[in-house]
Parts: structure tokens; C-alpha cells; sequence
């Protein structure tokens, strides 16, 4: 008994370090390049730790071929360079899941540990301009900056004018689809070339294309369709504007239970019952059609550059089996429909001016540092200079270049926008399963979205 | 607990009886089928999984997808999470639930009743239902992705009283007095003369507390917020929503998720029975 | 008389020496978070306001046909699953408990298996069963019906897929309990009622059931406890879809809390599940402090 106790109390002990051990995990961590900093002399300035978060990007520092390459390598390279000149600035490096983001940060938010510096695409980051979280980076910008990005880029960075991202690179939304499948479906003509992002209509889509595939082809689905959460809903956004619904209105509510927005759901609605789309699209997540996109088992899936670079990367290393794969746009009448994610560094409010003043310094650094840009090719660079550095690396690049006229802003930055998010899947589920029409669930939407555009700004500290 | 011979004394096996044997057999065989889906996944590649219907036993075995969850995932490092956060949120309950437990039932104090029975009716809210304030506080105090912030909340549960009380009620007073009369203060008559009684207890309410913990999800997921601070439970999900065409990866993640837990039940097995028992079936 | 009152305080200051560590982890987690869920949800608090709304969050609470979606479906599944988990438990149990030990242990075992490797990896293994694309249940049922059958996206049969994974994720415990109880009654009272020549049904029915009360009466408040704050299973079967048809009050408050930043109706879902935990405690509790 004696030594139960004994033991009890050790472990109280033990509990007691813990607590301290790993409470005061950041001071341990500070502490060390404070002792760096002494050997470096002449540097005085205090030793900062700034954490640093990102969700899946691309894998290795410049190229997902590199031995050990991870989601994280770029952005721990890029802080133990900057490290290098910085010896007082330490940067942890976390990657955290897109599905988790909004909880993770909305929980540091709550509770002011929100981290220093994120990597993640502008949009899905504007809620946060709004509560006041993200710190403006209009003054470490450059005329050079604005001169070498171009204006779309910087449009979707910007709210009222304020800058709160410093975008890095961009990845555009398309279809991507396996041409062998279409060879053995005897659809050659809607094949297009290997580097090209092809266009069919709505129609061709519709009523040649799919149905071959579902027709000719066993144990594959014809396309991918998912709405089982927010994660990827950018496609779905896409096809509800596929025959010309504005989406939002001048003043910027949602407007697309108009006549085009319901067409466009009724025919989504209608690949669905018609066996043209994979089967359960209310509970399958994009990753889920993802997944059997890369097993073979979808025709007609989504992509974005840097997914596209990870498929290219797995085949090359035997990770799934290769096939041929393809580029498409997401059709449209009367033009095809295209968005690109910007994505970048922002440097949030911790309310601590050193580690907000260092944070800046850091995105400064690697958004400008002339070889640490050039990373931004595993998606797209959006620096004019880099494209023309790596254009003969980028073999899709003209294709994209190509596409930019069919994009659209998708967001409108506007406060809101993560909630916003969550309205619709719910309402497509209802299409898709027969509760509600598509005229119904599109006016739920509206109703419910327009009230949370609201209540957004109500809430944003850019509006009060 | 007696061993009961009910079995002879009621074999009148009637055909109802039977029949519900054999249904009851069944759905037992039934529910081992998942965890050998789950296994005999885990060792097939991402093609094979998709494989519609499947291989019931896998054409050819391959170990990558484990040996990718530990190079590509801290899961040794999740376990040691798991196992540390369970161990130590338990030994505290063990023992402020003890001492509380022996106060509520052999030491007159004021307000005695009253102390019990706030203890009991909290018996019947979960944590969950405050995360919100919880979340609040455990930020305040600068905790969040630290093990105290995963354990101390835990330690709040009064389960542990409800049970030992029931414990420390069946040793007789008299015991106590003899240790006083021999000059023993009170603690000292609780550790030498009264916990070694209710040695069961204890160890029932250390393996019900211990797997509990083990098992908690929500409340680490939200503390836990670097990848190296996970808990298994927590990692494990983590990679089922990852971006990952390979489900086999997926499937070797959830095996080992359950693999610590099933040694330790075959290990323990009477003290998980008798354990989960104790705290209500009181005749 | 002062002696008297020295000794009553030493007691005293003993008696909350005992209590004390318990006590003050108990107010720091339980009793000042239930004051604190409170106040917060009186407030509306926002990125630039913080303002006294007395009872409008309760009000807009009850306004929200999601909020009332998740409590029916709360109620739906609070009645499922218990009902389940102590029918099927003590229909296992009486089925079992007179057969061989070996016997005995193995269903046991097999049942409680999901327990112990807890729902979190339960619901995985039955999100790839039960995927619509490329799931073995959903592949099955598809060729026997002909039709594609998605059971996780059908507002009809999502909830009793849910609580299906939670009867078969936690019944074990029920058996367990039921067996342990069974046991318990008096080897006599059962071998009277054979002399009597009572069928196995009679001793069940007339004997066995009324003599484990307790232990039901035990097993449905922890049940339901247990499923009011379901979680995990929620989120990675269903994420509260189709359209909200599977939505709970847990993870409604989980989603106001985490997802759409707004802790004052989290806060306020919060104080309504603590009402009514506390009303489907009372009766648990007033038998336990008759025992205690």
C-alpha cells in the first residue's frame, strides 16, 4: 500500500511537470534561440517564436520528387533560411487538415492562441479579415509586388481596398478526366490534347459523354458529384453558375434562385438520377470521389493544379496505378467556367506587436526572396516574373493562361463567407435526395444565406 | 462473485431457448466481421480495397500501408499521448476520488449529505454539454495543447466517488476505531487500514477510468492542437479525413488505434467484468 | 462544551481535507462552467459587440427549425438506443447466462470488443461499409434491391443507421452489466422456481427481470446520458447530413461552437441539454441516495 502511494504521489509529480513541461512548451522553445542568440554578436533583438499553420499545399520544397518530400518541407525550409539570418526567430510548422481549419482556428480564436502566421487560400480565409483576426499587409507590400501580381490576384487578397494576404500562388479549379476510359468508351473526339484543358458544353456532357461512360464501361462511375460537407464546394458553386446566374447581386446577396441558377441545379440533379454521377453524392466528401478517381473507378472528376501535381507525383512513384489524365472546363453555356484559388501568407492578430511585426518580416521574406518564389511552380506562380522563369517546367501553363478569361471572383471576400459555405451543402443534399426541389432548396439557400451575409456584417469589424 | 451452477440446474433447454442461442451466436460472430474487414483491409493496396465484391481474404498481403502511417504519422508518439493522458487523468481520480469517497462515508463533517449528493447528481452531466466554458477556461489558463488541459477537466468526473463509496461503506467502523485507538491519525487509518479493503475497487474503477479516457474524443480533438499532441483517437480520425487516395492507409491507422486497447483487455479481462459491475448492481 | 466544539472542528476541517481535492477539481469543472455557460448565454458576442440579450438566444433557439430537428432527432435516438441497448442486452443475457463459462465469455467478449476499441475506430470501419460509391453494405443491398441504396443519405434510414453503429458500438456494456446482476440473485430463489417446474420463460420473465430492475434503471440514465452527448459517430457517419436530418443537439452545439463561431447559442444549447440531463437524472438519483 505504502508503495501504491508512494507511486501515486510520484505521479502527481510527474502530472505537476507535465503541466508545466508542456504549458510552457513555447518558453522551452524561445529559450533556445536565446541562447543562440548570445553566440551571435551583435544581434540583441528579443527571441520571438511564431507558430505557423497550413493546410496540405504541396509536397517537398520545390518539387514533390524530393526525397522525404511533405506537405511541410517548403515552409520549414523557408523558416530555417530565414532562422539563418534571424537567429532570435524560431517558427514552428504545422500542418493542419482542411476540414478542421474553421474549427481550429475559430477555437484559437476564442481563445486568443491564435497562431502567427497562416498559409491557406484567400477565400476560404475572409471570415477572419472580418472578426478582426488577420492584420493588414499593405505595408510590407512593394510597387514591385503590385507591378510583378497581377490585378485579379490582388482582388482576391483585398477587402475594401485593404490588403490581408500576401498571395503566393494560385491554383485554378477544372474537371479532370481519364482519357483512357473515354478511348474505351469510344469517346475520342471529346478527348483533347494531353497539355490541354478541354471545353465541352453542358449538353455534350449531358447526353453523349456520361451516358457512354455509364453505358460501356462496368464498375466506374461516370462523374464525380459530392456534398457531404463544405470541402470542395467551389465545384458545385461552379456548375450552379453554369448557365449564367449572376450568384450574388450588385449589393452583393445572394441572388442565384434565379431562372439559370435553377436550371443549372436541375441538371446536376438530373446527371444524379440518372445514374450519370457516382451514386450517394449527399454523404461522399470531395476526397471520397477523389479517392476513386485515382483508383479508377470515377471517369470525370474535379482537380486544381496542385491536386493535378500530387496525382502526376503518386503515378510517377507507383503509388496508384498510372493512367492517362486530362484537363476539362467545367462547361458552360455560353462560355465555360473557371476560379482559381489564390493562396498565401497572413499574418494574424495575436495582439502581440514583436511576434505580428516579426510575422510580417517572415512573409515578406519568403514572398520575396528570389529563389523561394520559385516554389510557387508545384501550383501556379502569380508573379509574373517566376512564370516567365519556369514557364518551359509548368507544360499546362499555356493552357491556363489560356483559361483565365472564363474565371470569376467566387467569393467576394465577404464577411461571413465560412458560414456561408455551410448553408449550401445542406440544400443540395435536399435536392439531390428529393426532399426539395431545386427551385426550394435554392430559395432555402438564399433565405438562409442572405441572412448570414447579414449578420456577417453586422459582426465584421471592416463594416463597423 | 459466486460462480453461479445455474447451468445445470436450469438445462430444461427448450426450443425457444434455442433458437435465441443461436440468433445470440450469430450476431456475436457478426460483430467480429467488422474488425476483420478492418484488418484484412489494412494489408491490401488502394486498387484491391476499391474491389467491388472483395477479396474476402487478401489476394496478396502488403505491410506499406503501416509502415507509411509510422514514417508519415507520429503514431508512437500519439500512443505515448494516449497512454500518458489515460494513466495520469486516472491515478488523480484514483486518488481524490478515494479520499473523498472514505470522507463521504466513514467521516462526520458538516454538510456531509450535501457534498454527496452534489457528487451524485453530477453524476449524470457530461462534460461534453460545457465545452464551451470548459474551452474557455482551459485557454485562460494557458493550456490548450498541453496534457494538463486534456487531463484536469477529466478529473472533475464523480464517478469515482459514487463508486468507492459503495466500497469503503462495507468495511465495518470498527476497524477505523481500532486504528484511532492506537493513536493513528486519519490518513493514516485510510492508507494502512482501509484502502488495502477495497483493493477492487480501486483496480475496477482504475481500468473503467483508464479506457474512458482512452476512448475520449471530442474534448482532445479541441485541446489538442499540434499533430505531435494528438491522442491516438484524435490522429487516427485526423487521417480519416486527410487527403489520402489510400484507403488501406486509413484502415492500417484504425488497426492500431484498437490494437492497445485489445491486449490490455485480454490482459485485464475480470477487472473490465467485475469492474463495470460494481458501481450500480448493488443488492 | 468548548472541548465539544474543538473536536466537532477538527472533524470537520478532516472531513473537508477528504473531500477537498475532489471538491475543488469539481467547482473549477462542473460548477463554474455551468455558471459560466450560463452568462454566455445571455450575451451576443460578436467580433465588435458584446452586448446583454437576456433570454433572446433561447428565443431564436426555439425559432430555428434545425435546433428543433436536432432535438426530435435526440428524442428519436435517446428512445432507439436505449430501447435497443437494454432489450437486446437483456435478451442476450438470458439467453446466455445458463450455458457453459467458455460459452459465456466468447459472447460476452464479441460484444463488448466495440466497446473497447472504441467508436471512434467503429465508425470508421462502418463509414467504409456504408460508403454509397464503393461500400460492401451499400454494394450488397444494391444488388439484392436492384436500386442504388445509400442508407447515410436517406433522411429515412440515417438515423437508424446511427443508432444501429451506436447499439451494436455499446451494448456490450449492457450484457456485461446484466450478466454480472443475473449472477448476483440467489441460486435458491431460481432453484425453487425449477422445482416448481417453471419453464426458462416463467423464471425470466417472473423471476429474473423484476430482480435486475436495478440495474436497468442504471444502464438507461448512463445510456442516455451517453447518447446526448454522441458525438463521434455523428461526425463520421453523417456530419449531421442529409440535410440536417441527422442532427443532434450535441453536434449542433459543436457546430455553433467550432464551425460558425457562435458560442452564445452554443453556450445556450448547452444550459437546454443541461436541463434536460438533469430532468432524466432525478429519478436515477433519488434511487441512488435512498442506497447511498
Amino acid at each position: 500500500m505504502k508503495k501504491l502511494f508512494a507511486m501515486l504521489l510520484a505521479l502527481c509529480m510527474v502530472v505537476g511537470l507535465c503541466a508545466c513541461g508542456s504549458s510552457s512548451g513555447n518558453t522551452a522553445t524561445t529559450a533556445a534561440p536565446a541562447a543562440n542568440n548570445g553566440e551571435s554578436a551583435g544581434s540583441n533583438e528579443a527571441p520571438v517564436t511564431l507558430t505557423m499553420w497550413l493546410t496540405p499545399q504541396w509536397k517537398g520544397v520545390f518539387s514533390g520528387s524530393e526525397e522525404g518530400a511533405d506537405y511541410d518541407s517548403f515552409f520549414k525550409e523557408a523558416a530555417s533560411r530565414y532562422t539563418a539570418q534571424h537567429p532570435n526567430v524560431t517558427i514552428k510548422v504545422e500542418v493542419i487538415s482542411g476540414d478542421t481549419r474553421d474549427e481550429k482556428l475559430r477555437a484559437a480564436e476564442a481563445s486568443d492562441s491564435l497562431p502567427d502566421i497562416v498559409y491557406e487560400g484567400a477565400f476560404t480565409m475572409s471570415s477572419y479579415y472580418h472578426s478582426g483576426s488577420i492584420v493588414t499587409l499593405d505595408d510590407i507590400i512593394s510597387d514591385e509586388d503590385k507591378a510583378d501580381i497581377g490585378e485579379g490576384i490582388w482582388e482576391n487578397c483585398q477587402v475594401e481596398g485593404k490588403t490581408f494576404v500576401f498571395p503566393f500562388a494560385h491554383m485554378p479549379g477544372t474537371l479532370i478526366y481519364n482519357a483512357d476510359m473515354f478511348r474505351e468508351a469510344g469517346l475520342d473526339k471529346y478527348i483533347g490534347e494531353q497539355y490541354e484543358i478541354i471545353t465541352w458544353t453542358p449538353d455534350e456532357l449531358k447526353n453523349e459523354i456520361l451516358p457512354a461512360l455509364r453505358d460501356n464501361l462496368s464498375g466506374v462511375y461516370p462523374m464525380s458529384l459530392f456534398a457531404m460537407n463544405n470541402q470542395a464546394d467551389t465545384w458545385n458553386l461552379s456548375y450552379l453558375r453554369m448557365f449564367g446566374s449572376k450568384f450574388f447581386d450588385d449589393d452583393g446577396y445572394l441572388c442565384v434562385n434565379d431562372e439559370a441558377g435553377v436550371k443549372a441545379l436541375q441538371y446536376i440533379v438530373d446527371l444524379y438520377n440518372d445514374g450519370l454521377t457516382v451514386p450517394g453524392a449527399e454523404s461522399l466528401t470531395s476526397n471520397d470521389c477523389n479517392a476513386m478517381f485515382q483508383n479508377k473507378q470515377i471517369a470525370v472528376s474535379f482537380t486544381n493544379s496542385t491536386l493535378l501535381t500530387n496525382l502526376l507525383n503518386d503515378m510517377a512513384a507507383g503509388n496508384i496505378e498510372s493512367f492517362d489524365a486530362r484537363l476539362a472546363n467545367i462547361p458552360g453555356d455560353p462560355e465555360p467556367k473557371s476560379f482559381t484559388y489564390v493562396s498565401g501568407f497572413m499574418a494574424m492578430n495575436t495582439k502581440d506587436d514583436a511576434r505580428i511585426a516579426a510575422s510580417k518580416d517572415f512573409i515578406k521574406f519568403v514572398c520575396t526572396d528570389p529563389e523561394l518564389v520559385l516554389a510557387s511552380k508545384n501550383t501556379l506562380p502569380v508573379r509574373a516574373s517566376v512564370t516567365e522563369q519556369v514557364k518551359d517546367e509548368l507544360p499546362y501553363l499555356a493552357a491556363y493562361t489560356a483559361n483565365q478569361k472564363y474565371i470569376f471572383n467566387f467569393s467576394n471576400n465577404m464577411p461571413g463567407y465560412s458560414e456561408l459555405r455551410n448553408v449550401l451543402f445542406p440544400e443540395l443534399q435536399a435536392a439531390l435526395t428529393g426532399e426539395k426541389t431545386p427551385q426550394e432548396a435554392l430559395d432555402s439557400y438564399v433565405e438562409k444565406g442572405n441572412a448570414v451575409i447579414k449578420e456577417g456584417r453586422e459582426g465584421s469589424v471592416i463594416y463597423n | 462473485m459466486k460462480k453461479s451452477n445455474l447451468g445445470n440446474r436450469l438445462k430444461r433447454a427448450d426450443k425457444l431457448d434455442l433458437v435465441v442461442n443461436i440468433l445470440v451466436f450469430l450476431m456475436a460472430v457478426v460483430n467480429l466481421f467488422p474488425f476483420y474487414y478492418l484488418l484484412t483491409n489494412s494489408v491490401k493496396n488502394s486498387a484491391a480495397i476499391f474491389k467491388m465484391p472483395p477479396d474476402w481474404w487478401p489476394k496478396t498481403f502488403q505491410y506499406k500501408n503501416y509502415v507509411d502511417l509510422f514514417k508519415g504519422q507520429p503514431a508512437f508518439r500519439w500512443a505515448l499521448n494516449s497512454f500518458v493522458v489515460a494513466l495520469i487523468t486516472t491515478l488523480l481520480v484514483v486518488l481524490c476520488a478515494s479520499l473523498a469517497a472514505y470522507g463521504c462515508s466513514k467521516l462526520h463533517f458538516t454538510g456531509r449529505g450535501v457534498v454527496y449528493a452534489i457528487f451524485i447528481g453530477a453524476l449524470m452531466i457530461p462534460k461534453e454539454i460545457f465545452i464551451v466554458p470548459l474551452f474557455r477556461i482551459i485557454t485562460k489558463f494557458n493550456l490548450v495543447d498541453t496534457y494538463a488541459g486534456m487531463i484536469l477537466p477529466n478529473v472533475a468526473s464523480t464517478f469515482g466517488v459514487f463508486l468507492l463509496k459503495g466500497f469503503f461503506d462495507t468495511v465495518p467502523d470498527s476497524i477505523r476505531e481500532s486504528g484511532k485507538l492506537d493513536g493513528a491519525g486519519e490518513f493514516t487509518v485510510f492508507r494502512k487500514l482501509v484502502m488495502p479493503i477495497v483493493k477492487p475497487g480501486i483496480g475496477a474503477l482504475f481500468i473503467l477510468n483508464f479506457v474512458n479516457i482512452w476512448n475520449d474524443y471530442l474534448w482532445q480533438m479541441l485541446v489538442a492542437r499540434s499533430k505531435n499532441m494528438m491522442t491516438l483517437m484524435v490522429g487516427t480520425a485526423s487521417i480519416m479525413q486527410e487527403i489520402s487516395p489510400n484507403y488501406g492507409y486509413k484502415m492500417a491507422g484504425a488497426a492500431v488505434a484498437s490494437v492497445p486497447m485489445l491486449i490490455i483487455f485480454i490482459c485485464f479481462q475480470r477487472y473490465f467484468t467485475s469492474g463495470i459491475t460494481m458501481g450500480a448492481v448493488k443488492e | 462544551m468548548t472541548q465539544h466544539k474543538q473536536r466537532r472542528l477538527r472533524q470537520n476541517l478532516t472531513g473537508y481535507a477528504f473531500v477537498g481535492p475532489q471538491l475543488l477539481f469539481f467547482a473549477v469543472f462542473t460548477i463554474y462552467p455551468i455558471f459560466e455557460g450560463l452568462r454566455l448565454s445571455l450575451y451576443k458576442s460578436t467580433a465588435v459587440e458584446n452586448t446583454f440579450v437576456g433570454m433572446q438566444n433561447y428565443i431564436n433557439l426555439f425559432q430555428d427549425p434545425v435546433f428543433i430537428r436536432a432535438m426530435l432527432n435526440t428524442l428519436f435516438l435517446v428512445v432507439v438506443i436505449t430501447l435497443g441497448n437494454l432489450l437486446l442486452g437483456l435478451l442476450i443475457s438470458l439467453a446466455i447466462f445458463d450455458k457453459k463459462p467458455g460459452y459465456v465469455s466468447f459472447v460476452r467478449s464479441t460484444f463488448y470488443l466495440p466497446v473497447i476499441v472504441s467508436t471512434v475506430v467503429m465508425a470508421m470501419v462502418w463509414k467504409f461499409l456504408l460508403n454509397p460509391a464503393n461500400g460492401l453494405v451499400n454494394y450488397y443491398l444494391g444488388k439484392a434491391t436492384g436500386k442504388t441504396v445509400n442508407l447515410l443519405g436517406n433522411a429515412n434510414t440515417v438515423l437508424w443507421v446511427i443508432a444501429f453503429v451506436t447499439i451494436v458500438a455499446s451494448v456490450g456494456t449492457s450484457i456485461i452489466m446484466y450478466i454480472a446482476s443475473i449472477n448476483g440473485i440467489s441460486t435458491e430463489m431460481l432453484e425453487a422456481a425449477k422445482v416448481d417446474g417453471a419453464s426458462k420463460l416463467r423464471v425470466c420473465t417472473k423471476i429474473i427481470i423484476p430482480l435486475v430492475r436495478p440495474t436497468t434503471l442504471y444502464l438507461s440514465v448512463t445510456t442516455i446520458i451517453s447518447i446526448l452527448k454522441l458525438f463521434v459517430i455523428i461526425q463520421l457517419l453523417s456530419d449531421g447530413g442529409p440535410n440536417n436530418a441527422s442532427m443532434t443537439m450535441m453536434y449542433y452545439l459543436y457546430r455553433n461552437a467550432f464551425f460558425y463561431n457562435k458560442m452564445y447559442v452554443a453556450s445556450a444549447v448547452g444550459m437546454v441539454m443541461f436541463a434536460l440531463a438533469v430532468i432524466i437524472a432525478i429519478p436515477q438519483f433519488i434511487s441512488m441516495r435512498k442506497e447511498g
